[in-house]
């Protein structure tokens, strides 16, 4: 009797199958937007065909800066101290100006500790692709308010934040980004194509990716809930 | 310390959530219902915004924040601008692959530099 031969895995356009670009098994919440995000970089690595030994993965302090974990383990890797990652991304990328340099960071640890690494970073125009996703708290430390945390959030524990929001993304244009975006971890196919146009172009990439964090920050952005 | 130990959050059991996923046209808004049963209003760009107009995308995102809404899609590129490694005028070759003779200037440069401060 004749055996039917098990189908060949399918590849991109340098052989590789998606497993090749896949990570450690997440350990964030079930329903984090940052698996969300993984997931998506994990997509369009493997659709664009990226030599993921070409990809330096760099992260800073927090539930973001853990994801790199999550996705593409063939990668170089460098999780920095709060707020540095842009000074250990632009030594690497001076230092080998082949690498393909993904920052993977939180709105803490862009919008507050590191706010003064994030803007020259923006200003110098290094190439790199530097994912910020917000979910507006510190998540590893139970759910402060960040700086980019809507104005009139409400903690559970009643606490209000009385502070308006830094646009990261306003901040980014003004400050010379040549790459600047907005996404939200659930909308695939808009994240999904953003990244891959991230990955193509040559200079400094800011993408702010809403993020919601299902444990600490569940709030009310203050518009009225009607759709259009 | 313990004077300002103030509880910012009940720790308790953190239950099993499912992502939350939105799929909107370019153009239109969508509310987002996040897990606690709050919203959020996300905005996405139409297909014929020109993200090359630097000016333009402020105005657009200072708008969005008037309206409380999250504007979503690529506000602003520009392929033009000189990278910083360009601007630096790197090499190709990894630093760590040029051997010694590219990276140590020799005697004669030491002694040239010396005779110009003497």
């Amino acid at each position: 009797m004749a055996t039917t031969p098990a189908a060949e895995p399918k590849t991109n356009h340098i052989g590789l199958t998606v497993i090749d670009y896949k990570g450690g098994k997440t350990t964030l919440c079930a329903g984090c937007g940052h698996n969300a995000i993984s997931e998506r970089i994990i997509e369009a690595m493997y659709d664009m065909g990226v030599q993921p030994e070409r990809v330096a993965k760099l992260s800073g302090i927090g539930c973001s800066s853990k994801s790199p974990a999550y996705f593409m383990n063939r990668s170089h890797s460098f999780n920095s101290v709060h707020g540095r990652m842009p000074s250990v991304a632009t030594g690497a990328m001076l230092a080998n100006r082949n690498l393909i340099a993904l920052g993977v960071s939180g709105d803490g640890d862009t919008a507050s500790i590191g706010i003064g690494q994030f803007v020259h970073l923006m200003r110098r125009n290094l190439p790199m692709i530097y994912i910020i996703e917000d979910n507006g708290v510190y998540g590893l430390t139970k759910g402060q308010f960040s700086a980019t945390a809507d104005l009139g959030s409400k903690l559970k524990s009643g606490v209000i934040n009385d502070l308006p929001p830094i646009d990261t993304c306003g901040l980014a244009i003004e400050l010379g980004a040549t790459f600047v975006g907005r996404s939200f971890s659930g909308d695939k196919r808009q994240l999904s194509t953003m990244l891959k146009a991230a990955i193509a172009h040559h200079g400094t990439v800011m993408l702010d990716v809403v993020s919601p964090c299902v444990t600490f920050n569940d709030h009310e952005a203050q518009p009225s809930p009607t759709n259009t | 310390m313990k004077d300002h130990d103030e509880a910012l959050q009940e720790m308790s059991f953190v239950p099993h959530f499912e992502e939350i996923d939105v799929e909107y046209d370019p153009g239109t808004t969508v509310n987002v219902t996040m897990h606690d049963g709050s919203h959020l209003r996300l905005r996405k760009l139409e297909e014929d915004y020109d993200p090359t107009d630097r000016i333009a995308s402020m105005k657009r995102l200072s708008e969005a924040h008037d309206k409380g809404e999250v504007l979503t899609g690529v506000f602003y590129v520009n392929t033009k601008a000189p990278s910083f490694i360009d601007m630096l005028n790197m090499v190709d070759e990894p630093l760590a692959t040029l051997p010694e003779s590219v990276t140590r200037p020799g005697r004669e440069v030491l002694e040239a530099a010396m005779e110009e401060l003497r």
